[in-house]
């Protein structure tokens, strides 16, 4: 029965450990087969890749779309990294005078529409062109006029790690209103005004060809990475987010070196603790079977009842602000020596249970024959009352790992600092403190399983 | 005459609350070497606190309890030294669970004593030969049934080589077919001579091997003689009673 839990108990931990393991391998993997954002920019070299492709995307040909779009200011405000290459830029843009700038080149704009239909449809009026062209263009301008707003662009990393601005359908509307207008609308242009006539073009593949080109937005793949797929999507932010947090800037350091930290001040307070709590209870022990260390025992009761009655975080800021750091010692070691003395006290206690659970009959058996007091509890009590409490005291152990972690407040950069630090450079709460909490559950579950192993072995004396 | 005593008890006095119990109340007794004195009594008379007095595992009130002429009650006198020589038997065994029959035979010796581990090994190795245990050398205490905890414990106190033997009612937590492989340890023990000091309730154990039997009763010692006189004729009317209850 007991084995069957203990057999249970250790499959159930295997489990949540393999869990563990092939989700950080998970992560890992899928960070490293997609293609994340590798490229970083600033603010500035983003607005220089906005502001080139905005100037690219006009040809010559497109005077008045031109002027206009070398007025519109688009100004890049943020950056965010999203995932699967994307990098969004939060921006605004307006279009100050453009009624004046379409106004002031209003004959290089019909020369070259002109020149555009000319080339495009034969024998083409100079004059029905211009009078279809100023109605229309007058529209565009009023509408252009009244343009400013806030606008996202989507930044995407191509093959030779450079990053290409995309604009969709939705955006060049947005940004160019009712000047350029998307590909729906250029496939909707089924006429021209030619010679006073109508001329059907529908067919007339050099024209929309044309006016393809004239507004240069199929140069412009509007269709983003696919996205469809939210397991993938979700995995691809998931490793955005660890390379984000974790992989940039060695940002894994702080929680490496945290974690250095936390288990040095664990392994040098506990034993710490250990020892003290040991000589606590054998002085409490003696006085409770033959009297001795009156006044030894009375300043032990005074510290257990002072350290057990209040918080491990007050004593770690009395000890640190109060005690140590008038006297120049260091966090790390004030860290130690409150979380020795905290654990010392329950140590103390539980060790105290343990010799005192011990049948009366081991400490008369010892003595008759012939051991002292102190031999008698090294050779026959201490080692069944420490097998007895074990258990606890591993426990006391773990509490002590978990609780070490209030080391923060007296700024010991231990494992939940260093969640902490990377937080606070990435503003991202999952990552940072879910990665903390899986650490300290990793070693903690280590722990309970070597203290099972250690367990196992001293019972088969009992078996 | 006084060469040949062993331990000599003068008005040993056991009180608890202050003298508001009274577990020995000035008890007066001598053990010559080589002899086995049987203890025996109504429970509460005192006969365990007696035992357990003469090695101080109780602390006398008053009194004195003389061992080879040193009065052990003196507390300037290092009694650690004075219970090595003196072997001691629990009713409950008190073997050490964590450690094998061997070790529990041979840990005294070698911490105490000072002999090497393999004189203490093969001096146990002996005695457990003899108590017909040596096949369990290696094992835990738990691994061994109630008679032969007994018999191992016996072996324990004589790896010390004491000069008396003390027993604390050893057969009084045994299944009832295990009392006697206990009891013919002892009996062999007493015919080689030992000096033993036996608190028990096993009457027939006490005819056979007793040289002398000594009566208690609400902690003094109301008779004692010879098992013949004790169990043949018995003088005092507690004795008498007690007799009459468990023969």
């Amino acid at each position: 029965m007991n084995r069957n839990t203990t057999k249970k108990k250790r499959i159930i931990a295997l489990c949540v450990l393999a869990a563990v393991i092939v989700g950080i391998a998970t992560t890992v993997i899928v960070s490293i087969t997609q293609n994340k954002t590798s490229v970083k920019i600033d603010t500035a070299e983003a607005q220089v890749i906005v502001d080139d492709t905005f100037d690219s995307i006009i040809p010559s040909t497109a005077t008045g779309t031109k002027a206009i779009m070398d007025k519109m200011q688009i100004t890049v405000k943020d950056i965010e990294y999203g995932y699967e290459k994307n990098i969004l830029l939060s921006c605004e843009y307006s279009v100050p005078n453009v009624k004046k700038a379409v106004t002031d080149n209003k004959n290089a704009i019909i020369d070259g529409t002109y020149k555009f239909f000319a080339e495009s449809v034969k024998q083409p009026n100079a004059t029905k062109i211009k009078q279809y062209l100023s109605e229309d263009m007058l529209g565009y301008i009023n509408a252009a006029e009244m343009l400013s707003g806030e606008i996202t662009l989507s930044l995407y990393e191509i093959t030779d790690g450079s990053l290409q601005l995309y604009l969709d359908d939705t955006t060049v509307d947005t940004v160019t209103g009712g000047l350029i207008t998307a590909k729906g609308l250029i496939n909707s242009i089924n006429t021209a005004t030619y010679n006073g006539e109508t001329v059907d073009i529908t067919n007339s593949t050099t024209v929309r060809t044309g006016i393809k080109d004239c507004l240069a937005l199929s140069n412009y793949d509007s269709s983003k990475p696919d996205t469809s797929n939210k397991i993938v999507v979700w995995f691809r932010e998931l490793a955005d987010e660890f390379e984000r947090n974790f992989v940039a800037n060695d940002q894994w350091l702080y929680l490496a070196q945290g974690l250095g930290t936390t288990l040095a001040i664990t392994a040098c307070a506990g034993i710490m603790g250990l020892i003290l709590g040991f000589i606590v209870a054998i002085i409490r022990c003696t006085h409770d079977s033959n009297g001795n260390f009156g006044i030894l025992n009375a300043i032990c009761k005074f510290y257990l009842t002072v350290v057990r009655g209040t918080p491990v975080m007050v004593q770690l800021l009395i000890i640190y602000f109060v005690l140590l750091l008038p006297i120049g010692v260091p966090k790390f070691i004030s860290a130690v020596l409150c979380f020795g003395l905290n654990s010392g006290a329950y140590v103390a206690e539980i060790v105290r249970g343990g010799i005192m659970s011990v049948d009366q009959g081991q400490n008369e058996a010892g003595r008759s024959l012939g051991f002292n007091f102190a031999q008698t509890m090294i050779h026959f009590i201490i080692p069944q009352a420490f097998k007895a409490v074990l258990p606890s005291l591993a426990n006391e152990f773990i509490t002590l790992l978990k609780e070490s972690s209030v080391a923060f407040y007296i700024g010991v950069a231990d494992l939940t600092q260093g969640g902490l630090k990377i937080r606070s450079i990435t503003y991202s709460n999952f990552m940072p403190l879910i990665a903390v909490a899986l650490i300290y559950l990793a070693i903690v579950l280590i722990l309970t399983w070597l203290v099972g192993k250690l367990e196992r072995r001293l019972r088969k004396s009992e078996r | 005459m006084n060469d040949n005593v062993i331990i000599k008890v003068e008005g040993l006095k056991k009180h608890y609350n202050g003298g508001a119990v009274k577990a020995l109340d000035g008890v007066d007794c001598s053990i010559k070497r080589g002899e086995v004195v049987v203890i025996i009594g109504p429970s509460g008379s005192g006969k365990s606190t007696f035992l357990r007095s003469l090695n101080l595992l109780e602390l006398p009130t008053d009194g004195k309890i003389l061992f080879n002429d040193v009065d052990i009650t003196d507390p300037k006198v290092n009694i650690n030294l004075h219970r090595q020589k003196m072997g001691m038997v629990f009713q409950h065994f008190n073997l050490f669970p964590h450690m094998t029959v061997l070790k529990n035979m041979t840990i005294a010796p070698t911490k105490l004593l000072k002999k090497s581990k393999e004189d203490a090994e093969k001096r146990a190795m002996e005695l457990l030969k003899r108590v017909g245990l040596d096949h369990r050398a290696n094992s835990y205490p738990s691994q061994l049934s109630g008679g032969q905890k007994q018999r191992v414990a016996i072996v324990r106190a004589l790896c010390m080589e004491p000069e008396v033997m003390l027993f604390d009612e050893p057969t009084s937590a045994l299944d009832p077919e295990m009392v006697g492989e206990v009891l013919d340890v002892m009996k062999e023990l007493a015919k080689e001579g030992m000096t033993m000091a036996v608190v028990t309730h096993e009457m027939g154990f006490a005819r056979e091997v007793a040289d002398r039997i000594i009566f208690m009763s609400d902690g003094v010692i109301v008779e004692e003689g010879t098992p013949d006189e004790i169990f043949g004729n018995p003088k005092n009317d507690r004795t008498k009673e007690f007799l009459r209850c468990v023969l």
